[in-house]
């Protein structure tokens, strides 16, 4: 049954998440060739400082990519679902509902974090051309909170969808904006590293929120 | 006889929009039940509440024993369930539908399903959602005669098809319901095809059933009388024997349960002068009009 789940899912969501993967493919490829040119015909020594001593981030381009991702996952997968209300032939077959729900919440999941953890082995891949460790490290943690901002996109954009409520998508939609941006505050590498944990704590406000519109959805709540 | 589907006090409110109140009907195995009446007069309602997509405002409705609002796995494998417009997964194509829903279901026969798509002639990989709405309703079927479920619910199943495949459809499931001894809860709008596909029915007009008896006995108890009448059109109002009227010129026509020397007797009472007093043969559909009014 989850095979069969998971295959109904990867069709939703298939040319989305390939678009995804080359959309990554294609930042790094960028990122790549300016650093490329910017060590080696520019003047290295210049950026070095640049970057170790300004702060200059030269993945900035990355920056809203894990949010797009998050975003565009979820509106591919469960606007399908919500169009002409599909989401009851789910949730007729006979499986408990919710776990229903949390088995195509965690497909969903771990796609993104698949096409996460490529694209910043890519990312790290491509940094190690040019520098050492210390700075792959901070690449890390500099990227975590826009990692985490696309896994709270996705479960918030999920929850908005499958919501039956207007005025409640709204809310949703509020809230969810207000969480992200807490994930892009920092200014300088690795300046959320303190706060990672209470990030991860974070994202799961809108999975938690995401049962409870789908307990609503399951009880007939009137789109108003 | 044992029953399948049993709906005690059912009240539903939209808001503060009443749109039934203490219904009661149930549905006995291997009978085919038709839940009929007009627009926006609770039949998706009904059905979204037998699935368990909505929690009525008051009663309950169990299906082989169980409440709808907590339905076991075990028994929702037991239910086929066709919604309205023969929605179903419109990104996969024919094959892929029947492959994903064969998991689920471990009764799964897969050959009616075939046979009915081998009458569309459409290639396996053609998208559902490229398909007429007829042989989308071909899919639906098929799929559901695949699960091979104990109690079909249909909602509104001939939405959308022309003449040929409502046909079809009725043909394909009064068959079915036939050969296995399965259980069928259907709600339609087009009154013809019932005539010959249901064993028991209700009616429901806005906030209430109006009737609840099987299609038979109806066509035999209700009839359609009319009469011309002298001078002003008569006072006609709907009460415990006349159930509708229709005055047209110097025509009336009433709809009632009682016989010919009743009504006879009911318009003399009323002073209400007529001649020529004939009762008009119905059609279901007209007979359900006649019940249920023309607005």
């Amino acid at each position: 049954m989850l095979g069969s789940l998971c295959f109904k899912e990867w069709l939703k969501i298939r040319w989305t998440y390939i678009s995804m993967m080359v959309l990554s493919l294609l930042i790094l490829g960028y990122i790549f060739l300016t650093l490329a040119h910017d060590l080696r015909f520019v003047n290295a020594p210049s950026f070095w400082t640049q970057v170790i001593f300004m702060g200059y981030n030269f993945y900035s381009i990355f920056t809203y990519f894990p949010l797009v991702a998050g975003v565009a996952l979820a509106v591919a997968q469960f606007v399908p679902e919500i169009h002409s209300n599909r989401l009851k032939l789910t949730l007729h077959l006979p499986v408990k509902e919710n776990t229903l729900l949390f088995q195509m919440i965690t497909l969903g999941l771990f796609s993104l974090l698949l096409l996460y953890v490529v694209s910043l082995f890519l990312l790290l891949i491509v940094s190690s051309f040019f520098f050492p460790w210390q700075i792959l490290s901070s690449i890390i943690f500099t990227t975590a909170p826009w990692y985490l901002s696309g896994i709270a996109a996705y479960f918030g954009l999920a929850m908005i969808i499958i919501e039956p409520s207007w005025i409640k998508r709204i809310l949703y939609a509020a809230i969810i904006y207000g969480l992200v941006h807490c994930f892009y505050a920092a200014r300088f590498y690795n300046q959320y590293q303190q706060s990672l944990p209470y990030f991860l704590l974070l994202i799961f406000l809108p999975y938690i929120g995401l049962f409870y519109t789908g307990i609503r959805f399951r009880k007939g709540v009137r789109s108003q | 006889m044992e029953e399948v589907i049993q709906c005690k006090n059912l009240t539903h409110y939209y808001g503060a929009k009443l749109v039934f109140e203490n219904m009661n009907f149930t549905v006995k195995r291997g009978s085919i039940f038709g839940l009929l009446g007009k627009n926006g007069t609770g039949k998706t309602t009904t059905i979204n509440i037998l699935n368990g997509f909505l929690q009525p405002t008051g009663g309950e409705c169990l299906i082989f024993g169980e409440n709808t609002q907590a339905l076991s796995p075990p028994t929702k494998a037991k239910i086929g369930f066709l919604m309205e417009g023969h929605i179903q997964y419109s990104f996969m194509n024919i094959f892929q539908i029947e492959k994903f829903y064969s998991a689920f279901y471990p009764d799964w026969k897969k050959e009616p399903y075939y046979e009915l798509m081998k009458k569309l002639e459409i290639s396996q990989k053609q998208k559902i959602s490229k398909m007429s709405c007829g042989q989308r309703s071909q899919v639906a079927l098929g799929l559901i005669l695949a699960q091979d479920p104990e109690l079909m619910i249909l909602d509104d199943y001939s939405m959308g098809l022309d003449p040929g495949y409502r046909q079809l459809f009725i043909d394909y499931l009064s068959e079915y319901a036939k050969a296995e001894r399965k259980t069928i809860f259907v709600t339609s709008h087009i009154i013809q095809d019932m005539e010959r596909l249901i064993d028991d029915m209700v009616v429901l007009d806005y906030r209430s059933i109006l009737l609840s008896m099987s299609p038979k006995k109806f066509m035999d108890s209700f009839k359609q009388y009319r009469f011309e009448f002298r001078n002003s059109p008569p006072e006609l109002h709907k009460d415990e024997i006349i159930k509708n009227f229709d005055i047209i010129k110097n025509h009336a026509t009433v709809y009632t349960f009682a016989a010919r020397a009743e009504i006879e007797n009911y318009l003399r009472s009323k002073q209400i002068q007529f001649v020529d007093l004939q009762e008009i043969p119905m059609s279901l559909e007209s007979a359900f009009i006649g019940l249920t009014g023309k607005y």
